[in-house]
């Protein structure tokens, strides 16, 4: 086996070890990591040598543990993450408290694991650049620092100063860890940090850590030594709860960690950091953050459903937009920002200067937010032309149609703008619910169009569904992807069916919600349920914001689509509820004042008349509401695999949560439903089923199926290669 | 078999009420010192001998720093009292006051003590609320796992469950200065307000600064609510997870209608008849009944009729057999709800004004009411009396006495 850890002795006494993981290309703190360090410990504490500088020559000093590993030994139990916190901990303790100078040269990301190893050594120095990322990420991915870093950096710097660090994750430059105290200097190359390293080895040739001094006491003191900080802290922890929907403990666990840690020794403050660190690591809240954070993005960054085989193509030159409305304004403005020059038309100058204007105030909000210069902005406005009518757009090498949802006008629109462009053009139609197959019914090259579904409003909705027709081809498909990337955008796939992915399962949250109305379950509860349960808004009010009547345009929109497909409409009981509120009661949503709720100067009221929309008041838990929120929506994400209607399983947990705000804790649906597991789920399911219809019933039959379904979801995003 | 000793209320005094801040009436006064003052006028005008003292029951609620220790054994050592009464300090939050007074009554009832002095004492100035942390609210794991809302957000939530308007917290509000107003003009307070002095004898505060008598709901409703920030901060999630059927919580609680941060001691006299006799002490009051109950904690503040009804037991009493009832006026909504739970009328319920007015000195207050109560009954005739309070963490207390 190739060593890790590489030693090389100078004349002068300091040894050099030089870290390199065989296992890839990034230095983790591995099992083969914690043997050598140990084994190189047990030589230095028989044989000293002057000093120990350690460095690598990778680009990334180290980014941490492995999360495989954490997982597996949380597998058996809390006791093995805790008992492997402490042995961890006491192999760094050792480089403390060997009674010579080990320095650290930091010459490029250190994180995690790897940054708590310097933050062992006696002192560390790093690389003068701004890119170089340090610090703590594990609260992201609902773990903490478990090597010591928690404590390490309490001692150091004290409550205050800890908790934006471990607590919010914040990675910072090496300037800001020096001018904290976690870096003892900064240089800007190598000979000059192994010059600093020497020298700090020379002029410390025993040196001991604060805590291993006399009267060391933690900067500020104890989270209780000041009324002016537990009181301030009160408030954050609040805030921490509501974010995290009462899911997402892990940044209170640390937050008390720290607090606690403060309050009493070193060595009891390591124990402390073990004891939290198990019980996150063992926590569902961990597995949920690990696979969304970090093992989907990576998913997702190899883009699983792009045709593997396809070339990067060039990306469009000039990009047309025609229907300027809130969707073509908002498509155009993200063009605009990602560099593109756009031509936004609509039927009348006057319709495309108020699309204009809505760019305008996308760019104003933008700039209020610093989220862009003033240059910037005003180079991304001069990047977009307006014009009048569908000539307007020539010249347009790919061009996006935001028309209103009407297939015909659709299709007439789309053939004209086909017949304007050039040979290697492309282009795509912006519908939520149309069928893109039908569309293309009109056009002359099928081969070359796709729906491309972007969310309201597009600014702040960061995912794009791509919806292939039946003749799309695998170049039009690979170049969509790359586009929507570069607009910073997240592409999924998803097949030309009814309400796509996204919105279906949308569908079925809202409709639920509506479902309970009928059974006569008050409104505070409907709602309060979804937030309690980390939905970002309350199923009713988001009914009311888009309007009953655009749901019932939707309902009618679906069981045609049934029926043409030769199935039954669903007759979900949620959809009767939204038909009596609009045909009987004329209460169309919140602009027409009336929905759901009442709407008055004063702030909205649920509609007192929802009761008589049901034959009597009934009650249920929050628990048993949430349940069928959740397994609704789990249920229906099934279908879409069974369908194929989406392939991969980190594009249908991403997809849920940033596009239809499915609740961030859960990880996605299908991560919930592995978390209880197929049969448990299957079970409730059909519980579910039984009582409520056959919304909650599954298109497999076993446990074995149901897992079947949820392999090939996975397999699909670990074999990119067998697609397209 | 002996009989259970009555326990007995002799004498009830108290501080005015200095505003709680710096500059406040009382903010150069420490808080020893306060309690040293009333505990030489109690001696002074009941003429016990200080050996016969068994004990000095003090609440306090933020018993750090200055407020440290027992405080009442300080007090009586800086009076000379060096081998007579020793202390002890009690915290049951806001409470605390009557905790120490329902403690003596217990204590002289057990036949092993015979003369205790209850009470308590708070310098919000000196020492601010919260002074002493605390897991329940300031550790981020524990208040986490136990849905730790402030004070003021269960506040809001109980006059939003209520159905109790602005307009309906600032009423009460309102009355609450102008009967406090209306008693002081009239002489009511003028046997147990003693006057603070100072190190050289000199008076530094005589009356209550904090009763504004011209207040309105007019006036008051210019107020901002106090806890909207924190409540869409975090707390209403909270809350509304124990409260599912609460679409909004409205925060309609201000400064004005909440109970004023000020500083302040009463001490009350408890002692059993036969130690009364011998010690030339004149009962004026028999305390009939403790009554003590554990709450549900997000809502927090709705102990008070639980516990009215669990001392009323004790007595062998009904609602309607008390004459007037003090409810601490913690937040207007508090007493509102007891009101709305019990069906005892307004006509009975702090008939001199409350904690809204004159103010709430944590640790003093429950003895503060107590004495209030006491002097009320003696004016008014009646017999019967309630002193009930919510507290902190989902706790209520409360204590009836007979006039005789």
């Amino acid at each position: 086996m190739t060593d890790y850890l590489t030693e090389s002795l100078a004349d002068d006494g300091i040894l050099t070890v030089t870290l390199a993981d065989p296992s890839g290309p990034m230095n983790r703190t591995t099992g083969q990591f914690k043997d050598e360090l140990g084994a190189l410990l047990d030589r230095l504490e028989a044989n000293p040598v002057r000093g120990v500088i350690l460095l690598t020559d990778r680009a990334a000093f180290g980014v941490g543990g492995d999360v495989d590993q954490i997982a597996a030994l949380a597998a058996a139990g809390a006791e093995e993450s805790f008992a492997d916190s402490q042995r961890l901990k006491a192999l760094y303790r050792r480089i403390e408290t060997l009674g010579l100078p080990v320095v650290a040269l930091l010459e490029g990301m250190a994180v995690g694991g790897s940054f708590e190893l310097a933050l062992a050594c006696h002192a560390a120095f790093a690389l003068d650049d701004d890119r170089i990322r340090l610090g703590f990420p594990e609260c992201s991915i609902g773990l903490l620092p478990g090597a010591g870093g928690l404590v390490r950096t309490v001692h150091l710097l004290g409550c205050d100063a800890a908790q934006p660090l471990i607590v919010d994750a914040k990675l910072i430059a090496p300037a800001e860890a020096a001018r904290l105290g976690l870096v003892t200097g900064l240089a800007d190359s190598r000979e000059a940090l192994l010059t600093a390293a020497r020298d700090w080895i020379a002029a410390n040739p025993a040196p001991a850590k604060p805590w291993d001094q006399k009267r060391h006491k933690i900067p500020g003191g104890g989270h209780f030594d000041k009324r002016g900080r537990y009181l301030a802290m009160q408030g954050r922890v609040s805030g921490h709860v509501k974010r995290g929907y009462g899911h997402q403990m892990a940044e209170i666990t640390a937050l008390s960690a720290i607090c606690d840690v403060a309050a009493c020794g070193f060595a009891d403050g390591e124990r402390i950091e073990s004891r939290a660190f198990a019980r996150l690591a063992v926590s569902p809240e961990a597995t949920a953050r690990i696979g969304l954070n970090l093992k989907d993005k990576s998913t997702l960054k190899r883009a699983p459903s792009r045709p593997q085989a396809q070339p990067p193509h060039p990306m469009p030159e000039r990009v047309g937009i025609l229907g300027a409305g809130l969707m073509g304004a908002g498509i155009a403005f993200a063009n605009a920002r990602a560099g593109y020059e756009v031509i936004l038309a609509d039927v009348s100058a006057e319709a495309a200067a108020r699309g204009f204007a809505q760019i305008e105030a996308d760019v104003a909000r933008a700039l209020h937010r610093k989220q862009m210069t003033d240059a910037e902005g005003a180079a991304l406005l001069a990047r977009v032309t307006t014009g009048a009518g569908i000539p307007s757009l020539a010249g347009c090498d790919l061009m996006i149609e935001a028309v209103f949802e009407d297939i015909a006008l659709k299709r007439s629109v789309l053939a004209q703008m086909e017949a304007l462009l050039p040979a290697n053009g492309h282009l795509a139609s912006n519908t939520s619910a149309l069928s893109i197959t039908g569309i293309a019914e009109a056009l002359q090259h099928p081969e070359r169009f796709l729906g491309l579904h972007f969310f309201s409003p597009v600014d702040r909705m960061h995912l794009v569904e791509i919806v292939v027709g039946a003749q799309t081809s695998d170049a039009m498909l690979a170049l969509a992807h790359d586009y929507t990337t570069s607009l910073r955008k997240q592409p999924i796939t998803v097949a030309d069916s009814h309400g796509f992915f996204a919105s279906r399962a949308f569908q079925k949250f809202i409709y639920e919600a509506a479902a309970l109305i009928g059974e006569g379950v008050p409104a505070a509860l409907i709602e309060n349920a979804a937030l309690q349960a980390g939905y970002p808004a309350g199923p009713l009010s988001l009914i009311d914001d888009t309007a009953l009547t655009l749901s019932i345009k939707v309902i009618e929109h679906a069981a045609e689509a049934a029926i043409a497909a030769g199935k039954p409409p669903e007759d979900h009981p949620g959809e009767r509820v939204i038909f009596a509120l609009v045909n009987d009661h004329k209460r169309e949503g919140r602009r027409a004042g009336a929905g759901f709720y009442d709407y008055t100067d004063a702030g909205k009221s649920p509609w007192p008349g929802l009761s008589h929309l049901a034959p009597a008041r009934t009650t249920a838990t929050l628990d048993e509401i949430a349940e069928r929120y959740l397994t609704a929506q789990c249920c229906d994400v099934l279908r879409c695999l069974h369908e194929g209607v989406i392939q991969s399983a980190a594009e249908v947990n991403t997809g849920a949560i940033k596009a239809i705000g499915f609740p961030a804790w859960t990880g996605g649906p299908l991560r919930l439903i592995a978390s209880e597991g197929a049969g448990a789920f299957l079970a409730r399911s059909q519980r579910l089923a039984q009582r409520h219809g056959a919304r909650f019933a599954l298109p497999v039959a076993t446990a074995q199926d149901l897992l079947a379904l949820l392999d090939r979801a996975a397999a699909f995003d670990t074999a990119p290669s067998t697609q397209g | 078999m002996t009989t259970i000793p009555d326990a007995y209320i002799c004498e009830a005094l108290r501080t005015p009420r200095g505003k709680g801040r710096a500059g406040g009436g009382l903010a150069s006064i420490k808080p020893v010192q306060m309690v040293a003052g009333l505990l030489a006028e109690l001696q002074a005008r009941a003429g016990f001998a200080p050996e016969a003292v068994d004990d000095i029951v003090l609440g306090c609620v933020s018993p750090v720093g200055e407020q440290g220790g027992p405080m009442g054994r300080t007090a009586a050592l800086l009076n000379g009292w060096d081998m007579a009464a020793p202390g002890m300090q009690v915290n049951r939050f806001c409470a605390s006051g009557l905790e120490a007074i329902n403690l003596a009554a217990q204590k002289v009832r057990s036949g092993w003590e015979n003369l205790v002095i209850a009470g308590g004492v708070e310098s919000m100035s000196r020492v601010p609320m919260f002074s002493d942390g605390g897991a329940w609210q300031f550790d981020p794991e524990i208040s986490t796992a136990t849905d730790y809302v402030p004070q003021g957000i269960s506040a809001d939530l109980i006059a939003t469950l209520g159905g109790m308007s602005r307009d309906d917290l600032d009423a009460f509000s309102a009355r609450s200065h102008q009967n406090a107003a209306r008693a002081w003009a009239n002489g009511h307070f003028a046997r147990s307000v003693v006057p603070v002095r100072d190190q050289l004898g000199l008076s530094v505060l005589e009356r209550d600064e904090n009763i504004r008598g011209n207040a309105t709901v007019e006036s008051l409703r210019a107020l901002a609510p106090v806890f909207d920030g924190i409540g869409r901060g975090g707390y209403d999630h909270v809350a509304l997870g124990r409260y599912p059927e609460v679409l909004l919580i409205r925060h309609d609680h201000t400064a004005g209608n909440s109970s004023a941060i000020v500083d302040g001691a009463a001490l009350v006299l408890v002692a059993s008849g036969e130690q009364a006799e011998a010690s030339g002490l004149t009962p004026r009051a028999r305390i009939l009944g403790t009554g003590l109950c554990a709450s549900e904690p997000v809502i927090m503040l709705t102990g008070p009729a639980e516990a009215a009804r669990r001392a009323l037991n004790a007595a062998g009493l009904t609602f309607d057999d008390i004459d007037l009832f003090e409810v601490n006026e913690a937040f207007a909504s508090v007493p509102l709800h007891f009101m709305a739970e019990t069906g005892v009328p307004l006509e009975k319920v702090n008939i001199d004004g409350g904690a809204i007015a004159m103010g709430h000195p944590l640790g003093a207050t429950g003895a503060m009411l107590t004495g209030t109560l006491l002097d009320a009954l003696e004016r008014t005739g009646g017999r019967y009396g309630l002193v009930t309070m919510c507290i902190g963490a989902g706790m209520g207390s409360a204590t009836v006495i007979e006039r005789v």
